[in-house]
């Protein structure tokens, strides 16, 4: 009889909306829901006395993102993602010596304007204790084009406590640089490329009380094709490249102060010798039933690759770079987001500062990079379902 | 790395208590997903992945760009 009762009140609390609480969502969508973001986000100058020759001025760049998202039925739902990209401005080509010997920017002579278009689906199917979905996505740019395809599923083991994860993902893309042809600028660049990324992922998620819940997953990526930068005046890196990434999630919340704790770290290594760590912490306050505020921090550290040089040399033969992504350095990010919802709307509204520098990794680096970049972005989002 | 990951694991599991679907209250909302807002997830990762050497999601990724 205490069983039946107990069976009872089980199904009744999982008829209740967002009482089905797996580590992960596991119900397709009930209803239409669209989404749009407009982003808005400026490098800072190249600071004057650290740059050799070029514009100062470097990208401003301005993204919108529209998505739709609808059930297929009960067990079945897509989603749907344009995403527009503009951006306008220098770009470092390369990094040179000054009068007295320091690491200076080479920027690009004139303002570049280019613009990317990404595409993407994801239909989703579940089942009684799992999902699967099917992902594909096409990007195009004027210099470069990407076609994507992945398959990702979740299944719910020992009483929907724990999820186990994983997924696969292919990516093929083509590099066609612009002014590379014989009678153009650059004749010495390549003409049309491949490259080609496949991605695994594993992941296991667990609810460890009625207010936490953790993940830890690990990503594999690899390479090949054509890795260099072909806008670089020197930058040559081999034709492979593999990354691991381990990845740790804890989820907090607290009833008493009505708020959700967000921590994601993550350890990376790569097969070209970069090492890095992230942690990215968020705070989601909620005030009343209607405005959520979200303080964000985020740390990241990374070491340089085996073939980075500070600066370029046009005698130097092998693998070379002077890639301030490559360099050793160190970055933190913070922000801000507010978000208002008025029944089935929602309006938010964020601002970010990254600060990127040597001083700021973990370990001490010799000499900065000077291409180093910092950037401020604000963010418009509308979301809403009918 | 793997013995911390496997040390990790049973310190979960020896913390895990016993949670029924009535008293996941707090867990269902929507802040407590691990994959959160999905438009900000995706902007974020494409800036990240653009401006930084390390790159890498508890999620397949979608294709590349010019951008890096």
């Amino acid at each position: 009889m205490k069983n039946k009762t107990l069976m009872a009140l089980t199904a009744a609390a999982l008829a209740l909306p967002g009482m089905n609480q797996k580590s992960e969502a596991s119900e397709a969508i009930t209803d239409f829901q669209w989404g749009y973001q407009l982003t808005t986000y400026q490098e800072e100058d190249s600071v004057k006395n650290k740059t050799l020759l070029g514009d100062v001025e470097r990208y401003d760049i301005q993204v919108h993102q529209l998505q739709f998202a609808s059930p297929l039925g009960e067990q079945r739902d897509v989603t749907l993602n344009v995403t527009t990209e503009t951006m306008s401005g220098a770009s470092p080509m390369g990094i040179g010596r000054d009068a007295n010997n320091k690491s200076a920017v080479i920027m690009s002579g004139a303002s570049i304007d280019e613009s990317r278009q990404d595409y993407s689906a994801n239909l989703r199917q579940f089942f009684k204790s799992s999902d699967v979905a099917l992902s594909v996505g096409y990007s195009i740019e004027d210099d470069y084009q990407a076609l994507s395809a992945g398959l990702s599923g979740n299944k719910h083991v020992n009483n929907d406590l724990t999820t186990l994860s994983g997924g696969i993902s292919l990516s093929s893309d083509g590099i066609t640089p612009v002014e590379s042809g014989v009678n153009d600028r650059f004749p010495e660049r390549i003409d049309d490329e491949p490259k080609v990324s496949r991605t695994l992922f594993a992941g296991v998620s667990q609810i460890i009380n009625r207010s936490l819940a953790v993940q830890l997953a690990v990503n594999v990526t690899s390479h090949s094709g054509f890795l260099s930068d072909p806008y670089k005046l020197r930058d040559q890196r081999p034709e492979s490249r593999d990354q691991w990434s381990f990845i740790g999630k804890i989820r907090y919340f607290s009833r008493k102060l009505n708020a959700a704790l967000k921590v994601d770290a993550r350890w990376y290594n790569d097969s070209w010798g970069i090492n890095a760590q992230t942690v990215d912490l968020k705070w989601h306050q909620n005030i009343g039933q209607a405005i959520k505020v979200i303080p964000t921090f985020r740390y990241y550290s990374q070491s340089q690759a085996n073939f980075y040089y500070s600066s370029d040399d046009l005698s130097r033969t092998g693998f070379q770079s002077s890639d301030y992504r490559l360099s050793p350095y160190g970055a933190m990010t913070v922000g801000i987001k507010w978000i208002t919802k008025f029944k089935d709307w929602s309006l938010s509204l964020a601002w970010e500062n990254y600060q990127s520098s040597a001083s700021l990794a973990l370990k001490p680096v010799s000499v900065e990079n000077p291409a180093l970049v910092q950037f401020t972005r604000l963010s418009f989002g509308l979301t809403g379902k009918f | 790395m793997s013995r911390y990951l496997l040390i990790a694991s049973l310190v979960i599991v020896a913390g895990c208590s016993p949670v029924k679907a009535w008293q996941r209250g707090d867990l269902s909302h929507q802040e407590m997903q691990f994959n959160g807002d999905s438009l900000d997830a995706r902007l974020n990762s494409h800036i990240y992945f653009s401006k930084e050497g390390a790159s890498g999601e508890a999620s397949i990724g979608g294709g590349g760009c010019g951008c890096n």
